[in-house]
């Protein structure tokens, strides 16, 4: 806890993460209009008193939309990072501890998964899915998993020959009770700590999937489908791609800045 | 302590660029290589100015986002392709200037007979393709034929009109056309691209596929212009043929640059760098910002195109007339014409545009009322409405808009809309699939005749990949039309397509959002740009010239 007070990095992302939390939760009652609602009489607006971030192209008010977007960047992040995390740990777990043949596959099959370049294997996932939010989300977990499976496994590496591993063994406990038990706990550290810095790359990779079309359909106030249908205008109307673009911001920093934060606490090379 | 603060100078650098990179990358020039623009931005802007100087009378530049796809005279359906073909290649009869009707152009003349079968063309004798030799009846002859072939788009429009044994050589420099059937506008086919007249010499290189692998990047036409350079995906050189049997152009250079990103297209203009941009480019949002500054002017003529939304009769809600009317109901035409196309647009009730021949102005047009729609849906027993499906294209803020307008005016009268953004060959799959719902796109004729828009768009034979993308059938709309186009009465002729208007419209097998007005940006200095209301891809670079 001292740690986290001294560090002002730490604390900072602990900050940014902790406002955007509340705004997503609090999004009904922050925002003043409903994201959705067009009137095409007030579009391209710059920001006021009554728009705070301005209107967008068919008159939209861009504070409440960054607000309700806040939802949809954290439902990604966090539902991509819970769905990889597990899958990851699990079978890099399983392939260190296992060794062997088993290792061979499981390795292998991440191999040919971590080769292709993340975003292009998630932007040809979500080609062929269709554009949706979902397929993205899913396209996501598809690419993000083989690294934890890489972090876990070479941590299970390194504690199966412990002493406290090896008492286990002697006294006849069942290899699974063991892995999960005594060898997963104290070999999952590293991984949460990547699972934290990635809830913010996630979330930037889900608004780049959208600002190339694939991810989010119109009307819905994502920030990546915000970002790219306000390019165009950007010249004369600076607002409507400055906001979401400092929302993204914003978020990868938070979750980065208490990513990097967490590691120093909790590496024990750090210690 | 000392790496921490590096590290957050370096991830604040970061996402500050990454910011700026998504929104700036954009503004850069888009180069087959992209990461070299990025890194030395430079030289590459140098690189663009010093070969598109627009200082040079005699040196003009186009710009579209639209890469072309291949140059075959015959095979391509892409406007983009169109408008270099149409430079390249001359036709029998071409079209020019504003009209739609089709002028002299290969043929000085020509002769139909009573019967409207027989058509005669007398040649110049004068005009030769780019490598000297003339222009004979032999060539005209082997063009249309490899252009039904070829089997391409351009075979559309000369199936069931001619075949192969159609043509008869009179002499060399005359040709005799024998249809098959009457088929009246069948003169306005022969100045589309598709009737291009190719250098028969392209039939030593035939290979396996009529020459279609062999002619894609080159060209052996007689037009004004010749083909001097093309690096795909970046510039398209045009050199102004110095033996041209007709009117020497006085742009000696024209480029044709591909540039992906509108707001870079404008702001090339803005500097001088380019002197023409693509109609099709730039939103009306930025066309109203653009205009009468910096010595750009918004040139606003009138256009053919016609924004359609296709309803999928086959569809379980959709089948019922009661729903699509109610539907029509539903769609806020006037604010899609003032708040979205900012004016650029004007109603429209069919799709036969206003100002051609058989456009029937007295068609019920719906008026934008959503209480008469929720009659409509209660008579139709979906009071409580039911959820539909739009497909659009990307990349097209506008229709992206109407749509999100849509869905704001539908979700009033209890139908929740879902808009699906698709690449351009995912939706044209969909859609001549007919797994569509809604779709929304627009049409431009290629030849001005109501024939072209309402045999594609209501013929039953035209289903899916025809283009009829409502998969309307009704058996009068196929006799009338079948009755029009077998005859040469123009009064007959106009009759029909007035009733199949009427009938479309009481039906609603699509809405029609708008007729836009063509309207494209342009330096003040260009002199002769007219746009054509039917071919508003083409830019008459033969006759244009800059002060």
């Amino acid at each position: 806890m001292k740690k986290i007070l001294s560090s002002p990095l730490t604390m900072l992302g602990i900050f940014l993460v902790t406002v955007l939390f509340l705004i997503a939760i609090f999004a009904p009652i922050i925002a003043p209009n409903d994201p959705l609602e067009i009137d095409i009489s007030q579009k391209l607006l710059p920001p006021s008193m009554d728009n705070w971030f301005g209107t967008d192209e068919v008159g939209r008010d861009i504070f409440s939309r960054i607000v309700y977007g806040s939802r949809i960047s954290l439902k990604i992040g966090l539902l991509v990072v819970l769905i990889a995390f597990p899958v990851g740990t699990v079978l890099g777990a399983i392939a260190g501890f296992a060794g062997g043949i088993v290792d061979q596959v499981i390795m292998r099959i991440t191999d040919i998964f971590i080769s292709f370049p993340g975003i292009i294997l998630a932007m040809s996932i979500a080609a062929a899915l269709g554009p949706s939010i979902e397929n993205v989300l899913l396209a996501l977990a598809i690419t993000w998993w083989p690294w934890y499976t890489r972090i876990v496994r070479s941590s299970v590496l390194q504690i199966k020959n412990a002493e406290f591993v090896e008492s286990a063994r002697a006294v006849g406990m069942n290899p699974l009770i063991i892995l999960f038990k005594e060898v997963l706990p104290n070999a999952i550290a590293p991984a949460s700590i990547q699972a934290s810095l990635d809830l913010g790359f996630v979330i930037l990779a889900a608004a780049g999937l959208s600002f190339i079309g694939l991810g989010a359909q119109p009307p819905s106030p994502e920030w990546g489908a915000m970002l790219a249908s306000s390019r165009e205008i950007l010249r004369d109307s600076w607002w409507a791609a400055t906001f979401p673009g400092l929302a993204i911001l914003w978020t990868v920093l938070g979750f980065n800045l208490l990513g990097d934060g967490l590691r120093d606490i909790m590496d024990p090379k750090n210690r | 302590m000392k790496n921490k603060k590096w590290f957050f100078v370096f991830a604040l650098a970061a996402l500050l660029l990454f910011v700026f990179a998504v929104i700036i990358n954009n503004d850069t020039p888009k180069t087959s290589d992209n990461t070299d623009s990025k890194v030395e931005p430079g030289t590459k802007e140098e690189t663009i100015v010093e070969t598109t100087g627009s200082g040079t009378k005699d040196v003009f530049n186009f710009a579209t986002n639209q890469d072309i796809p291949h140059l075959d005279p015959h095979g391509t359906s892409a406007n983009t392709s169109f408008r270099v073909t149409y430079m390249l290649y001359d036709r029998l009869v071409t079209y020019d200037g504003t009209t739609t009707d089709v002028i002299p152009q290969l043929a000085e003349k020509w002769e139909i007979s009573d019967d409207g079968l027989t058509y005669t063309f007398h040649m110049n004798e004068e005009a030769k393709f780019h490598d000297g030799t003339p222009v004979t009846a032999e060539a005209v002859k082997y063009s249309y034929t490899r252009a039904m072939d070829v089997g391409k788009s351009a075979a559309g429009q000369f199936k069931n009109v001619i075949n192969k044994d159609s043509f008869e050589v009179v002499d060399e420099h005359t040709i005799k056309i024998t249809l098959e059937k009457p088929f009246a506008p069948f003169l306005k086919t022969l100045g589309t691209v598709f009737a291009n007249i190719v250098n028969p010499k392209l039939a030593d290189n035939h290979g396996s596929d009529l020459g279609e692998t062999y002619i894609a990047d080159k060209e052996m036409g007689s037009g004004p212009y010749i083909l001097e350079s093309w690096d795909r995906g970046q510039k398209l050189v045009l050199k102004a043929n110095e033996d041209y049997w007709g009117t020497m152009p006085t742009l000696k250079t024209v480029n044709i640059l591909i540039v992906n990103e509108p707001s870079t297209a404008r702001l090339m203009m803005e500097k001088g760098e380019v002197d023409l941009i693509d109609y099709t480019m730039i939103s009306p949002d930025v066309l109203n910002q653009m205009d009468g500054k910096n010595g750009v002017t918004i040139v606003n003529s009138p256009g053919y195109q016609i924004d359609d939304i296709a309803i999928n009769t086959e569809n379980e809600y959709l089948k019922d007339a009661k729903v699509r009317q109610a539907l029509a109901h539903a769609v806020n035409y006037d604010s899609i014409i003032n708040d979205i196309l900012l004016g650029g647009a004007k109603r429209i009730g069919g799709i036969v545009p206003e100002g051609m021949f058989g456009y029937n102005a007295d068609i019920t047009l719906y008026d934008f009322d959503l209480e008469k729609s929720k009659a409509l849906l209660k008579e139709a027993g979906y009071e409580k409405g039911f959820p539909l499906e739009i497909a659009i294209s990307e990349n097209n803020e506008v229709r992206k808009n109407i749509a999100v307008m849509m869905q704001s005016d539908f979700k009033k009268i209890g139908i929740d809309l879902q808009i699906k953004t698709l690449a351009w060959p995912t939706f044209l799959d969909l859609v001549t699939t007919g797994k569509h719902q809604l779709a929304l796109a627009a049409w431009t004729p290629d030849y001005a005749d109501p024939d072209y828009n309402l045999w594609y768009f209501a013929h039953s034979s035209s289903k899916g990949p025809g283009f009829n993308l409502a998969f309307y059938e009704n058996s009068k709309v196929d006799q009338l039309l079948e009755e029009a186009r077998a005859t040469v009465d123009e009064g007959v002729r106009d009759k029909n397509y007035q009733e199949i208007q009427q009938i479309m419209s009481d039906e609603v097998p699509y809405i029609f959002p708008a007729q836009r007005t063509v309207q494209a940006p342009m330096k003040d200095w260009v002199k002769g740009y007219e746009i054509n209301p039917m071919n508003t891809w083409y830019v008459p670079f033969q006759k244009m010239t800059k002060d």
